[in-house]
């Protein structure tokens, strides 16, 4: 009786470690997946767009001037390329791949719906899942915000991202079903305090977490 | 001007090169990824290179750690960055290496007077920062926002400084003279408490900075959360 459970044990043990690394998968292969569209609206869309604009310029030279068909075709064209380049932006930060936590907040901040005041010194580089989680906690903080500013410290804590985020009103710090569940499968831990003009989350990433293959 | 256009894209360079030569510059060589760029600068002497920052084998900041070469190596070539998206950070690296550069989003491209115009500019030594980035930090959200206090006609000319504009040329674009552009920047550059600086390239960088981190910047802001 006792070896039966102690082996049922085991066997819970172990599908429970399959799952967490199955669970880690997941995400780290949807997030890839979002960065591939991305790559695609880059390199596809918005280059081809450029290029197309190019043509049409050379067209326009060469024509006599007062032609205003071409004209207003190539303002199209521009307004569409900012277009694919906010959506581009909206699915996967590029700049987060390629410069870091840091760079991405920086460029979020600038066109988010509120201040968003950043003090993160001495960053690293860290997982593509933890940057990704980290982003995505500070864009869905701010944009389910109720007040007047969010505030985002912290910064490198040996090697580990640690970050406290701060808002103010009713609603404070609102952390969403997903991005708990991002953060518990990254062995982040997550801390909910009050603030002095409202509630504050203190997030701490666990050191590189190791996505295995199967 | 002798000009070498480096980009990956193939129909995107093709595109800048036929748009270049109509319009009268010699493209001497074209490459595709960035030691190809390095050889061919090296070998043609261009007096400005036009680099996309993504760029093989990496796909990473190729394009800047080239501009950064050259300008160790050939101080004298204009260097004109395109990048897909902008950054202040780069912006400020390829600005600290001196005068005659410009930071520009790829898409600048088909806006082909402004883009032309910058080429022009940064092949007289001057700097250019994409307006769309100037833009987006201007209106950046703030909680205490210094700019606030500017007054709408300080608020074009902290653009066009930050731009990268000299006081002749803000002069010229705004229908002032240059002893009112002066008078305007220096109260602005107070206001903000950054010190007036006599190089242009020292003067975007204090502005690019402060616009990206205002409560980094003198006038005694509370730190955020503090």
């Amino acid at each position: 009786m006792e070896t039966r459970i102690a082996g049922r044990l085991a066997g819970c043990a172990e599908r429970c470690a399959e799952l967490e690394a199955s669970r880690l998968r997941l995400i780290a292969e949807h997030d890839a997946e979002v960065e591939r569209i991305e790559r695609e609206l880059h390199d596809g869309l918005q280059q081809r767009l450029t290029t197309v604009g190019m043509e049409l310029q050379l067209l326009e030279s060469a024509r006599p001037s007062g032609d205003n068909a071409l004209a207003t075709l190539g303002e199209e064209l521009a307004a569409l390329a900012a277009t694919a380049r906010r959506l581009s932006r909206r699915v996967f930060p590029a700049i987060l791949t390629e410069a870091g936590i840091g760079a991405a907040l920086r460029s979020y901040a600038r066109q988010a719906p509120l201040p968003v005041e950043l003090n993160l010194p001495g960053l690293r580089r860290y997982p593509a899942v933890v940057e990704m989680t980290a982003y995505r906690l500070v864009v869905g903080v701010t944009e389910g915000a109720s007040g007047t500013y969010v505030s985002v410290r912290g910064g490198d804590k040996t090697g580990r991202l640690r970050l406290i985020v701060e808002a103010d009103g009713d609603a404070g710090v609102l952390i969403s079903p997903p991005i708990r569940d991002r953060l518990d499968a990254l062995n982040a831990t997550l801390r909910l305090e009050k603030a002095a003009d409202g509630v504050r989350a203190v997030v701490e990433f666990a050191a590189a977490p190791a996505v295995t293959g199967r | 001007m002798r000009i070498v256009v480096a980009d990956d894209d193939v129909l995107l360079r093709e595109g800048l090169v036929s748009m270049l030569t109509n319009r009268g510059f010699e493209v001497v060589g074209s490459a595709g990824s960035g030691p190809e760029a390095i050889s061919r600068i090296r070998a043609t002497k261009p007096d400005l290179v036009i680099l996309d920052i993504r760029m093989p084998p990496t796909h990473s900041r190729e394009g800047l750690d080239v501009a950064l070469a050259i300008r160790a190596e050939m101080p004298q070539v204009g260097i004109v960055m395109l990048s897909a998206y902008i950054e202040v950070d780069h912006a400020t690296e390829l600005l600290r290496s001196g005068r005659g550069v410009g930071y520009l989003l790829k898409s600048t491209v088909t806006e082909v007077d402004q883009f032309f115009d910058a080429l022009d500019r940064v092949g007289r030594g001057g700097l250019v920062v994409d307006p769309e980035l100037v833009g987006e930090l201007i209106a950046a959200p703030r909680r205490s926002n210094p700019l606030d206090g500017l007054t709408r006609r300080e608020t074009e000319v902290l653009e066009l400084v930050a731009e990268g504009r000299s006081n002749v040329g803000i002069a010229r674009e705004l229908f002032i003279s240059e002893g009112t552009v002066e008078k305007h920047v220096q109260s602005i550059l107070s206001r903000l408490g950054l010190s007036e600086s006599a190089q242009d390239h020292r003067r975007v960088l204090a502005v690019l900075r402060y616009l990206e981190a205002p409560q980094n910047g003198k006038v005694g802001h509370k730190t955020p959360g503090g």
